[in-house]
């Protein structure tokens, strides 16, 4: 008789979301889902809306990345319009951008990730979390922290003080900086810069750490393609086309982000509200993954020497394209640095002087466009009318095009865990760590304070035998 | 040196129902006269962004929407003990919340701690869906401000 066990929620994660676990006959993970169950229609809103607002309205739907979607929705309008935005404008805006991927991998390794590296996936989860990094190792914690910081100046330097950038329009940006402005950024990007170097060699030597620790990380791999965005080869997070790699690292195709719905596939389950995404390739829908490990496995390389070397070190110890999961997190590390560097070189780019906005003049057309939001590539697709008003919107976040990966991966992790029964805390452990390596946003930043327990219920035949909950 | 004051940090998605409640307290407090030595600020969901505003103020006012289990639209103040840094909730929904940003804040920067932190909570029911603020919660959002307007003037008034 087959069983269902419910994981819910995970934790450490943007939203709500529970794990159902199908188990055969014989007591055995069959298969694992991740079940989104809220509902978010923020497409359904766009619609009746002004094109121009885009940028500033998706900003709002997260909380956590607000300015990948801010940029993603101008390049969208802009593409729509035909604007021709200027040097500047771009330049500026990816500086913007370099200050939110600062921001954000560095909160992600230090803050979601750290206490996983810090002290190991099965240990005290009263303890695997954020207070306990700062008070068992306050010098990271504060250089972390000065890092985070320093990304989200630099952010809100561009876009405007804040939650979400206010600057980035279609057309470009609304405002040229002053010389004191980005003589401002170039002196927080350089620390930033400075900071990761400090970091990194404690964040490399924790991951080594807990592989060795924890022998069976290592085992938990994806032999998945590999999608994400390149500039003349080289991995890029602002623009450039869309570049899949199978398994074994091979190009299968690149394309503009426009071209996107001849190469990527919806789909929809019975049971979750995300709809998962697959790449069309020789008449198959192929599974795939984006985010960190993605991108630096389908890259030639990096574009800036420290990230470079990075990457060929990275290369040297785990080969040419990496599967195993848990290596995201080192990845991610090797952005962080080259969102430093890049922020630098921007910073200092006299091109990134002068006017920085075009006209935009709305006739009816479509516009796509994407960036390589930190946990993977975001797309946005808005048909406008004459009027300048969205008539149709489609999005796909990057947890969609890793949904099938991550459900694929839930049910590895099942498997080599195993099902105990009701008191069964390392598999809770153990599928909130897979689940988390994949930094899913499940429901873009719904927030309200109040303890929100893991819960598990064990269900046969679609009815629940019992629960197992966590409740602090 | 200058006078400690008072920072209000409203959290919260105004497009996501009763989430929106923090943002729309936030613009009630605009529309209200300034007082001297309140800093208002709107923070998202409220992580560690909230470390970079804190500047030894004698009081941080957080408001938020919570589930407590009242009604819609109850209104609660809170104020945040020494305990309840100690031990954040290890499953808050979120990246890092506000008591998880403000454990931080007190292990590693206790110089721009504020005094003393009082939570404006407001009971919510939905935060499932896109969509307008419960009429409840909506209607709360204006008196919750007041709230907030009380405890500032409270502070100034014993300086």
């Amino acid at each position: 008789m087959s069983q269902t066990i419910i994981v819910d929620p995970v934790t450490r994660i943007e939203g709500h979301a529970k794990v159902l676990l199908d188990l055969d006959d014989g007591g055995k993970v069959k298969s694992a889902g991740l079940v989104v169950n809220e509902l978010r229609g923020f497409e359904r809103i766009l619609v009746g809306m002004q094109a121009a607002t885009m940028p500033a309205v998706t900003a709002r739907i997260c909380g956590v990345c607000p300015s990948a979607h801010a940029i993603a929705a101008a390049k969208a309008i802009d593409a729509a319009t035909h604007a021709e935005v200027p040097v500047a404008g771009h330049l500026l805006r990816e500086l913007l951008y370099m200050g939110h991927v600062i921001h954000s991998h560095a909160v992600h390794l230090f803050a979601l990730a750290g206490p996983d590296l810090l002290f190991g996936v099965d240990s005290d989860p009263a303890k695997r979390n954020i207070v306990g990094i700062v008070e068992a190792h306050p010098v990271i914690a504060k250089k972390a922290l000065r890092l985070r910081s320093l990304g989200q100046k630099i952010n809100e330097t561009l876009g405007g003080r804040g939650v979400h950038p206010v600057t980035v329009v279609a057309g470009g940006l609304s405002f040229v900086p002053t010389p004191e402005r980005m003589a401002s950024v170039t002196e927080m990007a350089t620390e930033a810069l400075a900071l990761v170097q400090e970091l990194a060699p404690p964040i490399i030597q924790a991951l080594l750490a807990l592989l060795e620790k924890s022998p069976q990380l290592a085992g938990i791999k994806q032999e998945t393609a590999y999608l994400g965005t390149v500039r003349n080869g080289k991995l890029n997070l602002y623009d450039g086309t869309l570049r899949l790699v199978g398994a074994d690292g091979k190009i299968l195709k690149e394309f503009a982000a426009a071209a996107y719905a001849e190469h990527l596939v919806e789909h929809t389950y019975d049971w979750s509200y995300m709809k998962p995404v697959f790449a069309k390739v020789d008449g198959k829908e192929v599974v795939y993954r984006v985010g960190p490990l993605a991108r630096v496995n389908l890259a030639d390389g990096m574009e800036t020497p420290l990230a470079d070397a990075a990457l060929t070190a990275f290369r040297a110890q785990w080969g040419r394209v990496v599967h195993v999961t848990a290596l995201q997190e080192h990845a991610r590390l090797i952005e962080l640095l080259y969102a430093c560097e890049k922020a630098v070189l921007l910073a200092k780019d006299p091109a990134a002087r002068g006017n920085t906005l075009a006209p935009v003049t709305f006739t009816a057309g479509r516009g796509v466009a994407h960036v390589e939001a930190p946990r993977g590539t975001l797309l946005h697709d808005y048909q406008v009318d004459a009027a300048g008003v969205v008539r149709s919107a489609n999005l796909i976040v990057a947890t969609q095009h890793n949904y099938a990966a991550i459900n694929r991966s839930l049910t590895q992790s099942a498997e080599a865990l195993g099902v105990k029964g009701p008191a069964d805390g390392n598999l809770l452990n153990g599928l909130e760590y897979t689940i988390r390596t994949y930094d899913p946003c499940l429901s873009c930043a719904t927030h309200a304070v109040g303890r929100m327990p893991m819960q598990v219920s064990v269900r046969k035949d679609g009815v629940v035998l019992y629960d197992v909950r966590r409740d602090s | 040196m200058p006078v400690p004051g008072v920072l209000v940090v409203c959290v919260g998605n105004d497009l996501v129902a009763d989430d929106g409640v923090g943002p729309a307290v936030y613009e009630h407090l605009r529309r209200r006269p300034q007082q001297d030595g309140v800093r208002l600020s709107l923070l998202g969901v409220g992580g560690l962004e909230l470390l970079d505003e804190l500047e030894g103020d004698a009081l941080l006012i957080v408001v938020d929407a919570v589930l407590g289990g009242a009604r819609p639209g109850t209104i609660s103040v809170r104020r945040v003990q020494d305990d309840d840094l100690c031990r954040p909730p290890p499953t808050d929904a979120h990246a890092i919340g506000v008591l998880e940003a403000l454990a931080v804040g007190r292990a590693l920067f206790p110089g721009v701690m504020p005094r003393e932190i009082v939570l404006v909570g407001v009971e919510g029911q939905r935060f499932g869906e896109v969509g307008p603020m419960t009429g409840a919660v909506a209607a709360a959002a204006e008196r919750a401000a007041g709230v907030v307007a009380d405890l500032c003037a409270e502070v100034r008034g014993r300086r």
